[in-house]
């Protein structure tokens, strides 16, 4: 039996400058084009706008949303700090503790030889599809979603810590080791930066689990949350409210990851497909 | 025999060694090698003898090179020397102490630059250092000196990928140089690089070696670099690798590409080649 293929590939270069002065401005008059044929066709349709909001309801449900005093329930701002917090601590947690664990392991072989298979067997199960099993064992509140998220961020990062931690050449080793080092001069000076690309692919790859299973778990309930706000949403038919969530919900993931991308190209710049612009 | 051997001589070196601070003089280190032998397992179980028996000696400050077929075992027996790796028999002494792994007093220079991608040539260079914990300031100056000195002024700042093939192996020869080892070990340093490229780095190294007086063992599959850098040249037999001569050079420094078409280096080059199991005649 072949071994799955698990861990993420680095990112593949970029093709920079494809993006011209005229597409820059193409883009966003398509976009407003987009819009305002939606937002006619419901108006000519008489569709109604529980089936399909008009874009302007939809910024007035924003409006509305960002407008609200801060302690009052229609306010969004508590909801997005709940989602953002369970997000960025399970992300760290969970992130952290995958690379500390693969770093352990590459160190120790038995112990690779023992997480590895279970690793990989939980790995191709769903996080998401345990979340009603961890609210019935952490409740409601922060903690299930915490929980769910470390568990969703963990493995990325285990696998493509592994993966990177091996993909050290022998060379730099026998460097390093012609010059005396000991384990951990290795591991820092060479073994980690080395495996950068790696852990960055990994990084990215547990972003979006983390988002996902964040607002999953919050599916299931809770009193804060914007998977808690779309879940009442619904229930008021509240359909540009939801739209109004899912947009706060992209720009959330959106920047978060730009954040990423930003670090990503500003730390290992030096590696191939990095910093060069086109290729091939 | 030996000026070591000699109370008064050895007293006098050894003031001089106490007054060589960075940067002063400095002075090669003596081996011995006695009986190596080096078996690797491979992962199927079988063992494969990659070097038998080979015994030689180079006295301080000399330069030796090491020439056979590819797979030889020059590159082991190159590792046995540093310390990476640990001989099946035999032993090497540095200096009189055995060597049990990698020593401080010794520079190693690859194939491969092995120059980490995220380093500038001066952060490359410092590694050692700061892996040695020894005084950055001191050795970022003297970096410096050796960047110069090796013709990469200019370029302290710029990443490997930014060097062409030539830079590159001279900036990892910085880096082997900068903490002042007495032993440089080099395997095959310039067989990547192209061939002019590669005489001119000959060249610049045979002066690095007048400046410093290192000892240097320089393992290379060309003859005519052998002969043309070392004093002696060592040629080992193909697969397990075993000393089938060694061949004292005698050409006067400092070295000139003139001396080459000697009668005298030409036919020492034949012997090589004929050792080596070389076929066909030249015209």
């Amino acid at each position: 039996m072949s071994a799955p293929s698990v861990a993420a590939r680095p990112s593949q270069p970029r093709r920079l400058g494809v993006r011209t002065y005229h597409s820059r401005l193409l883009l966003p008059l398509v976009v407003a084009g987009i819009l305002a044929l939606w937002e006619l066709a419901v108006i000519i349709t008489q569709l109604n706008e529980i089936i399909l909001p008009r874009p302007t309801s939809i910024v007035r449900a924003l409006m509305d949303g960002f407008a609200a005093p801060v302690a009052s329930r229609a306010s969004y701002f508590p909801h997005i700090a709940q989602t953002l917090a369970e997000v960025t601590a399970g992300y760290a947690v969970g992130c952290t503790s995958g690379l500390v664990l693969a770093t352990i392991s590459v160190r120790f072989s038995l112990l690779e030889q023992l997480f590895r298979p279970l690793v990989v067997a939980f790995q191709s199960m769903p996080k998401i599809a345990l979340a009603p099993l961890i609210v019935v064992w952490f409740g409601f509140g922060f903690n299930s979603k915490f929980v769910l998220v470390i568990l969703a961020t963990f493995f990325p990062l285990f696998v493509n810590g592994i993966t990177g931690f091996k993909s050290v050449e022998e060379g730099p080793i026998n460097l390093m080791r012609s010059f005396g080092a000991n384990r951990w001069q290795i591991f820092t000076k060479v073994t980690f930066p080395m495996a950068l690309p790696y852990i960055f692919a990994g990084l990215e790859i547990a972003l979006v689990h983390a988002i996902t299973s964040a607002i999953a778990a919050e599916f299931l309930g809770g009193q804060l949350g914007l998977g808690v706000m779309i879940l009442h949403m619904e229930q008021l038919l509240d359909v540009a409210g939801i739209f109004s969530v899912l947009m706060i919900l992209a720009c959330l993931g959106g920047l978060l990851n730009a954040g990423l991308g930003l670090a990503r190209r500003h730390i290992v710049s030096w590696a191939p497909g990095e910093s060069r612009a086109i290729e091939s | 025999m030996r000026a070591a051997n000699n109370p008064a001589i050895s007293l006098l070196n050894a003031l001089q060694e106490i007054e060589a601070s960075p940067g002063g003089e400095l002075r090669g280190s003596a081996i011995q090698a006695r009986r190596l032998s080096k078996m690797y397992r491979l992962s199927s179980g079988d063992e494969v003898l990659a070097l038998s028996d080979a015994s030689f000696d180079v006295s301080a400050g000399e330069f030796v090179s090491i020439v056979g077929p590819s797979g030889c075992g020059k590159s082991t027996l190159l590792k046995l020397i540093g310390g990476l790796s640990t001989p099946s028999q035999g032993e090497v002494t540095i200096d009189g102490r055995q060597v049990d792994g990698p020593r401080r007093d010794v520079g190693f220079v690859f194939q491969d630059p092995t120059l980490l991608p995220w380093r500038n040539v001066i952060q490359n260079a410092m590694l050692g250092i700061e892996v040695l914990g020894l005084d950055r300031a001191i050795y970022r100056t003297r970096a410096q000196e050796l960047i110069d000195l090796v013709g990469l002024h200019g370029f302290e700042k710029a990443r490997p990928s930014e060097l062409s093939g030539g830079m590159q192996q001279r900036s990892a020869i910085v880096r082997a140089l900068l903490h002042d080892p007495n032993l440089l070990l080099m395997d095959e340093p310039f067989g990547a690089l192209a061939a002019m490229t590669r005489e001119s780095m000959g060249f610049e190294l045979l002066r690095i070696w007048e400046s410093r007086r290192t000892s240097i063992v320089f393992v290379t599959h060309s003859v005519p670099e052998a002969l043309f850098l070392a004093d002696r040249v060592i040629v080992l037999s193909p697969r397990p690798g075993r000393i089938l001569d060694i061949i004292p050079v005698g050409l006067a420094r400092p070295r000139e590409l003139e001396m080459m078409g000697s009668q005298d280096v030409g036919q020492k080059a034949t012997h090589i080649r004929q050792l080596l199991g070389a076929r066909g005649r030249a015209a």
